[in-house]
C-alpha cells in the first residue's frame, strides 16, 4: 500500500473542513477526487502531504514524505527562479541534485521553451505545468494533484494526461482532485467523492466500469447543490 | 541538499528579487544618514548611537523565526526533504547576513568618532555576533518546543495544567534571547566612555557561541518538521481570520472626506490582516504617553511612530492588500485618493494620539518639527506607482 489514510479530520477554528476521512492507493493507481466547492478536496490533499496539521487521523506513505509531490493551487513556485532553477531546486532538495528527470518532465510537459524564463512571467497554464513538474521530480512515488489540470490547453492537457499515465505505470500512486468530470473518467482508475468534508463514493473495479459515461448525470445525484 | 547549496539558492533567491539589493540601500543609507547626524550632533550623538546599536542587535536577535520560520517560501521548504541541519545552517547564515547589514549601517555612523570609532565597532561587532548566535539558537529551540508533544506535556504540568498555543514559543524565546543581548550590551555600554571592561556583553557573546554550538544536534533532529509544522500552523490560523471592521473614527473619516470604496476596503483588509501593527501602534503609543516628559525619549517614540507608519504605507501597496493588476482595470485617481486618505487619518492619528500628550509636555519645537516631518514624510504616497509595488519592479532577465 503506497498511501493509508485514517480518520482523517481537518477543523478551520469551527468549521470541519475534512471529517474522518480514511482512504488508501495502491502503486499505479490514479484515484479522482471529486466533489463540490468547499467539499474538503483541497484540504485534503494538503493534510496528506502535511501542509496543514489534522485535527485527528493518521497518514501514512509508504517510503515517507520525502517521495510525495505535491501540485498545490495555486502552484509554489519561486518567482524569480526560471521554470529550470525551479525544477532542480526542488529535485535537490529532495535528495536528487542533477536529476536528469527534471530534463525528461520539462519535455514531456512542452516546458521547452519556457524553461530558461522566470517563474513570474509565465501565464496561468504553464505555472500549472510547472507545479506538476516540480512535483514530479525527485523519484517521486507519491502525486497528491489540486485541480492541476485545469486551466490547460487541449494539447496541453493531453500531455498532462499522458505524463500521468506513465507515472502510474512506472508504480507512482495519483490522487488528482478536479472538477473535469470526462478528464476523471478518462484518466482514473478509481474515483472518490468528497461532499461536506465526507467521503460519499469510492469507485473502482468493475463498479467504476459500470458507471463509465454516465458520471456527469450520476454525479449530480451523488452531491446535492 | 546540503547546508552550502540551500544558501546558494537562497542567495540566487534574494539576489534575484532585488531583496539583497533593497536591505544594501537600506542599510547603507541609514548608516550615511547617522554619519551625518553623528558629524553634525557631536557628544549627542554618541548616546544615540549606542542606543541604534543595541536595539539593532536586539531586532536581529529576535528575528530568527522571520527568517526561517516565517519567510515567504516556508511553506514551500517545509515541504521538501530538506535536512535540518541545512536548515539550521540556513537560519544561521541568514541571521548573520542581518547582523553583517546592521553592522555595516553602525560602522559607517560611527566613522566620525574619529581615534574612538574603532572601540565602537567593535562594540557593535560583539553585540550583533552574539544576536545572530543567540537568534540561531533561540529559533531552534523554539521550533523544537512547537514540535515536541512531551515538551509541551512537561510545560503544560509545570504550569498546573494551564497552556498555550506552541506556536507562542515562537515570540518567547526569541524575545528572551534579545532581551539578554539587550541587557548585556547596555550593561557594557560605560566601555565605549573608557568605563569598565564590558563584561556582560563578552558574557552574552560566549553564551550565545555555546547555545548556538549545542542547539546544531537538536535542529538536525527537529528543525525540518518544525519548519513543517510551524507553516501548517499558519495554513490553518490564517485560513480564518476574523471579519474585524473598521473602527467608528475610521468609518466617520472615511465618510466626512468622501474618501471612497478603496479607502473602506483598505481599512478592513489592513485590518484583518495585519492586526499586528494596529497592536505595536497602541502599545507605542501608551509608551509615549508614559515617556511623554522626557523630550529625548519621545524624539526616539516619534522615529518608532514614523517607522510604523511607512510600514502601514507599504503594507497597503501590496497583496493581499492591493492587487497590482486588479488596480489597473479600475479608476486610478479614485484609489490614489482613497489610499491618501487612509495614510493621512493615520498620521494625524498618530500625531494627535501619540506625539500631541508630549508636546504639551515638553513644549518643544524641535520635538514638533521632528514629529511633523517624520511623520508626515512616512505617510506620504508619493505617486500612483506606489500603489503597485510588485509591478515597480522590473525583474531581471535570465542570461
Amino acid at each position: 500500500m503506497l498511501l493509508e489514510v485514517e480518520g482523517l479530520t481537518v477543523r478551520y477554528g469551527r468549521q470541519t473542513a475534512l471529517e474522518a476521512l480514511t482512504l488508501s492507493v495502491d502503486a499505479g493507481e490514479i484515484v479522482g477526487l471529486l466533489g463540490p466547492n468547499g467539499a474538503g478536496k483541497s484540504t485534503a490533499l494538503l493534510a496528506i502531504a502535511g501542509a496543514i496539521l489534522p485535527a485527528a487521523g493518521r497518514v501514512a506513505v509508504d517510503g515517507g514524505r520525502a517521495r510525495v509531490g505535491l501540485a498545490d493551487q495555486p502552484p509554489s513556485l519561486y518567482d524569480f527562479f526560471s521554470v529550470e532553477e525551479h525544477l532542480a531546486f526542488v529535485a535537490e532538495a529532495r535528495g536528487h541534485a542533477g536529476d536528469p528527470a527534471a530534463r525528461r518532465w520539462i519535455d514531456a510537459l512542452g516546458l521547452g521553451k519556457v524553461s530558461g524564463k522566470l517563474c513570474r512571467e509565465l501565464s496561468f497554464g504553464y505555472r500549472q505545468r510547472v507545479g506538476l513538474a516540480a512535483a514530479l521530480v525527485g523519484d517521486t512515488r507519491l502525486l497528491l494533484l489540486d485541480e492541476t489540470l485545469n486551466g490547460l490547453d487541449p494539447h496541453s492537457s493531453r500531455r498532462a494526461r499522458d505524463v500521468l499515465a506513465a507515472a502510474a505505470g512506472d508504480g507512482a500512486g495519483v490522487v488528482l482532485s478536479t472538477h473535469l468530470l470526462g478528464v476523471a473518467e478518462k484518466l482514473c482508475t478509481r474515483l472518490c467523492v468528497l461532499d461536506r468534508g465526507k467521503l460519499v463514493k469510492d469507485l473502482r473495479g468493475d463498479e467504476l466500469e459500470r458507471v463509465r459515461g454516465t458520471i456527469d448525470d450520476l454525479y449530480l445525484q451523488w452531491v446535492e447543490e | 541538499m546540503t547546508a552550502r547549496r540551500l544558501i546558494a539558492w537562497d542567495g540566487l533567491a534574494r539576489r534575484r528579487s532585488g531583496a539583497r539589493r533593497r536591505a544594501l540601500l537600506l542599510f547603507f543609507a541609514g548608516g550615511a544618514a547617522g554619519a551625518i547626524g553623528a558629524a553634525l550632533a557631536g557628544d549627542a550623538a554618541r548616546r544615540v548611537w549606542i542606543e541604534a546599536a543595541v536595539v539593532l542587535a536586539a531586532g536581529v536577535a529576535a528575528g530568527g523565526p522571520w527568517r526561517l520560520f516565517w519567510r515567504r517560501d516556508a511553506t514551500f521548504l517545509g515541504r521538501l526533504p530538506i535536512s535540518g541541519s541545512a536548515l539550521y545552517a540556513l537560519s544561521l547564515w541568514a541571521a548573520g547576513r542581518a547582523a553583517a547589514l546592521a553592522g555595516a549601517a553602525l560602522l559607517l555612523a560611527a566613522a566620525p568618532f574619529g581615534a574612538d570609532a574603532p572601540r565602537f565597532c567593535a562594540f557593535a561587532a560583539a553585540a550583533l555576533a552574539a544576536a545572530a548566535l543567540a537568534s540561531a539558537a533561540a529559533t531552534c529551540a523554539a521550533g523544537a518546543l512547537v514540535v515536541s508533544h512531551q515538551a509541551q506535556a512537561a510545560i503544560k504540568s509545570l504550569a498546573g495544567g494551564q497552556s498555550a498555543p506552541p506556536i507562542v514559543w515562537l515570540s518567547v524565546l526569541p524575545a528572551a534571547g534579545a532581551f539578554g543581548v539587550l541587557w548585556a550590551a547596555w550593561r557594557s555600554a560605560a566601555w565605549l566612555a573608557g568605563g569598565a571592561a564590558p563584561v556582560p556583553l563578552l558574557g552574552a557573546l560566549a553564551a550565545a557561541a555555546a547555545l548556538a554550538l549545542a542547539a546544531a544536534p537538536l535542529a538536525a533532529r527537529t528543525l525540518s518538521a518544525a519548519t513543517r509544522e510551524v507553516a501548517a500552523m499558519d495554513a490553518v490560523k490564517l485560513a480564518h481570520v476574523d471579519r474585524v471592521k473598521p473602527s467608528p473614527f475610521e468609518r466617520l473619516w472615511g465618510r466626512a472626506t468622501h474618501a471612497g470604496p478603496t479607502y473602506a476596503k483598505d481599512v478592513a483588509l489592513m485590518r484583518r490582516r495585519y492586526p499586528v501593527v494596529y497592536l505595536a501602534g497602541g502599545l507605542l503609543i501608551l509608551a509615549m504617553w508614559a515617556a511623554s516628559g522626557d523630550a529625548e525619549l519621545a524624539a526616539g517614540g516619534v522615529l518608532l511612530l514614523g517607522a510604523l507608519v511607512r510600514l502601514h504605507a507599504w503594507l497597503l501597496a501590496g497583496p493581499p492588500t492591493e492587487l497590482p493588476r486588479f488596480v489597473r482595470t479600475l479608476p486610478r485617481a479614485g484609489a490614489v485618493r482613497g489610499k491618501r486618505l487612509h495614510l493621512a487619518w493615520r498620521a494625524l492619528a498618530t500625531i494627535g494620539l501619540g506625539v500631541a500628550p508630549a508636546l504639551v509636555r515638553t513644549r518643544s519645537w524641535a520635538l514638533a518639527a521632528l514629529a511633523a516631518a517624520t511623520i508626515l514624510a512616512a505617510a506620504w504616497l508619493r505617486d500612483p506607482d506606489d500603489l503597485v509595488q510588485l509591478e515597480g519592479q522590473t525583474p531581471p532577465r535570465v542570461p
